[in-house]
């Protein structure tokens, strides 16, 4: 514990995990896209994929949180389950629509237009929690380069 | 049509994905990453699990063992991994810089592709990855962009603003 306390003790510390956490992250999403992909070509349709990898999912992310939802059910006020829960929503809601858009566009196109939600993040960041975060140009710069690079992926 | 019904469909996909990542950084203010993800992978799954049953309720009770196995393995790497890293990031790093990062989990998707499975690496993907590495490297490059202390423990949203109002000279 201290030594998460110690990683976290000043703010470009804790920037700086964020980023090898968020890095973390792409890796593990990128792997399961690999198993993702040899599941609908194989055995099921994407969203029957989605859906059972979801509740799996729920499961070993759940089973050991408990502990910690508990105490947050005490302290955290109602809005932030609401916000959480809404953001389970629109997750599905993206996956759900990704999966309608790949049906009724060539994947070039609608991979690059779903590549792109980094963008909307920054967008909405900017209008709903700039009190919270700062856009600056770099962040712009980066989005717009990563969605570039992400779009040329999807066409290779 | 067709083709412009699949990029609307695309466009609220990005919407969704979007809005994922400032939502979820709105309630970590309060809740743990942990409970965050676990909370969010309830509701996802209750969703996608209805819309499966009634378009493929057929298709799921013909399903062989080995899919379920690979779900599995997609679920360990998704989620955990994934989503609950996705959300330590959005926390510590916010949610703008942290979908971008984020979002370049294609680049690793063609990498393991050309290492695990041979795939060839090609003209485009080769660009593409030359920028996704320079736009990841800008955006690290930032250090000091976040505004707040952003754990669970730390502030309230009176506490935020009092905080801001006393900065105001």
């Amino acid at each position: 514990m201290s030594v998460v306390s110690g990683l976290l003790a000043t703010e470009s510390r804790r920037v700086s995990v964020g980023y090898g956490a968020a890095l973390v992250s792409a890796l593990g999403y990128g792997a399961g896209a690999i198993v993702a992909r040899h599941i609908v070509v194989d055995y099921a349709s994407p969203m029957t994929t989605t859906a059972f990898s979801l509740l799996f999912g729920t499961l070993l992310v759940g089973l050991p949180s408990l502990g910690h939802v508990r105490q947050d059910i005490n302290r955290a006020p109602i809005r932030a389950w609401l916000f959480v829960g809404m953001a389970g929503l629109t997750s599905a809601l993206g996956v759900s629509f990704f999966i309608l858009a790949i049906d009724a566009a060539p994947v070039v196109v609608a991979a690059p237009v779903t590549g792109a939600y980094p963008l909307v993040s920054i967008v909405l960041s900017f209008f709903f929690i700039n009190r919270m975060e700062r856009i600056t140009w770099r962040t712009v710069a980066g989005g717009l380069l990563v969605v570039g690079g992400v779009t040329l992926v999807a066409f290779g | 049509m067709e083709h412009s019904l699949g990029v609307g469909f695309a466009l609220v996909a990005a919407l969704g994905f979007g809005a994922t990542a400032v939502l979820a950084r709105l309630g970590m203010q309060h809740v743990r990453p942990t409970t965050g993800t676990a909370v969010s992978l309830i509701v996802g799954a209750v969703v996608t699990m209805a819309i499966a049953f009634s378009l493929h309720a057929a298709e799921i009770f013909a399903l062989a063992a080995a899919a379920f196995g690979f779900m599995f393995l997609n679920a360990a790497l998704s989620y955990p991994v994934g989503r609950l890293f996705n959300f330590i990031g959005v926390q510590l790093a916010g949610a703008s810089r942290a979908s971008i990062i984020v979002g370049a989990a294609p680049l690793f998707s063609a990498g393991l592709a050309v290492w695990l499975l041979d795939e060839k690496i090609s003209a485009p993907v080769l660009a593409g990855t030359v920028l996704i590495i320079i736009g990841i490297g800008v955006v690290l490059s930032s250090r000091r962009t976040v505004a707040t202390d952003t754990t669970p423990e730390a502030e309230s949203d009176e506490a935020i603003s009092r905080r801001d109002q006393e900065r105001t000279p």
